[in-house]
C-alpha cells in the first residue's frame, strides 16, 4: 500500500513508475521512495510487466528483448490500453486526476509510457529515463503543451545513447524539443539522481 | 555470415574489454552465466553485442540464458537467426 497522507486531499499527486527489462515495480518504488523524502502527498504506484524475461528470470519485462524498433513500437502500442486502465484504476482509487499524474518510465518502460501517453489522456507529466521513445507519436500532443516531458539519459549508458534518444524526439511543430538532461557518468540504471530528477519533474 | 573462429575472437575481445582479466581464459565452451562471469546486465549487453557483430537479428523467443550460456552456443544462435 502506498505511504500517503490521507489528509493531503486534493493536493495529492501520483507517480506511475514503469520499470525496465528484468526490473519490477517494487524496484522502481524503492528507488523513488528515497527521492520523495517525506513528501506524503505523492502517491507512487508501479505495475509489473506481463513477461517473465528469459535473460533476467528474477524480474519482469514489458516485452521480450529485441533491438527491432518496429517490434518495440508495436508491442508498446499493444500494451498501452492495459497500462492506461491500470493508471485510471489507481487514479480512481486515490481520487487523483490525470492533471496531477506523472508517468515515469525507465528503459523498456519508456516506450510503454510513450505509447500510453500517445493514446490515452492519463497524465500531465512524464519522465523518460534511459529509454528509446518509440511506440507513439507524442509530438502532436507535447507540441501543444498537453504533456510536460523530461528526458533523462546517461552519459555512460551502453544500451541507450543520448543521440539516439534525441533523434527519437525530432522538433515538434513549434520547433521545441523535450527538455533533455544527460547525466554524466550514468550507466543504464535508475539511480538516486534519476529518481530525484523524476520526482522533481513529476511534482513541479 | 561471420565465421565461428572470427565470432569467437571478437567475442573474447569484447568480454576482455568489459570484464578484464576475469575473461582472460574464456574459450568456446566456458560457462558464461552459471559461472557468474556475466551478470544480468552483461547478459543483455552480450546479446546486443552478438547481434551487432554478426549482423543478424536474433528472434526474441530464441534469446534465452541457455542459448547464451557459452560462446559456441551464442554462435549457434546467430547462425540460426
Amino acid at each position: 500500500m502506498p505511504d500517503v497522507d490521507p489528509a493531503s486531499g486534493e493536493d495529492r499527486r501520483m507517480v506511475v513508475a514503469l520499470h525496465g527489462y528484468g526490473g519490477t515495480g517494487a524496484d522502481m518504488i524503492r528507488s523513488l521512495s528515497a527521492a520523495r523524502a517525506g513528501r506524503h502527498d505523492v502517491v507512487m504506484v508501479a505495475p509489473d510487466g506481463p513477461h517473465h524475461p528469459e535473460l533476467a528470470p528474477e524480474g519482469r519485462a514489458w516485452y521480450p528483448i529485441t533491438s527491432q524498433e518496429s517490434l518495440i513500437a508495436r508491442w508498446s502500442r499493444e500494451l498501452a490500453p492495459e497500462v492506461a486502465r491500470y493508471v485510471e484504476r489507481e487514479q480512481e482509487r486515490y481520487r487523483i486526476p490525470a492533471e496531477r499524474t506523472a508517468l515515469v518510465g525507465f528503459s523498456q518502460g519508456v516506450s510503454v509510457a510513450t505509447a500510453v501517453l500517445a493514446g490515452f489522456r492519463v497524465a500531465r507529466r512524464a519522465v523518460f529515463a534511459c529509454g528509446r521513445i518509440l511506440g507513439g507519436d507524442l509530438m502532436e500532443r507535447t507540441g501543444s503543451g498537453e504533456i510536460d516531458v523530461l528526458v533523462v539519459t546517461g552519459g555512460s549508458d551502453r544500451f541507450v545513447r543520448g543521440e539516439d534518444v534525441r533523434s527519437d524526439t525530432a522538433p515538434g511543430r513549434d520547433g521545441t524539443r523535450f527538455p533533455h538532461v544527460e547525466v554524466p557518468g550514468l550507466g543504464h540504471e535508475f539511480n538516486n539522481e534519476v529518481a530525484r530528477l523524476s520526482i522533481e519533474h513529476a511534482t513541479r | 555470415m561471420i565465421s565461428e573462429d572470427r565470432f569467437l575472437e571478437l567475442s573474447q575481445q569484447f568480454l576482455h574489454e568489459r570484464l578484464g582479466d576475469k575473461a582472460a581464459h574464456v574459450d568456446a565452451d566456458t560457462e558464461l552465466v552459471e559461472s557468474g562471469l556475466l551478470d544480468s546486465l552483461m547478459v543483455l549487453e552480450f546479446f546486443f553485442f552478438l547481434e551487432n557483430v554478426s549482423g543478424t537479428t536474433v528472434k526474441p523467443e530464441e534469446a534465452t540464458v541457455q542459448s547464451l550460456a557459452t560462446l559456441r552456443g551464442a554462435y549457434r544462435l546467430v547462425v540460426a537467426s
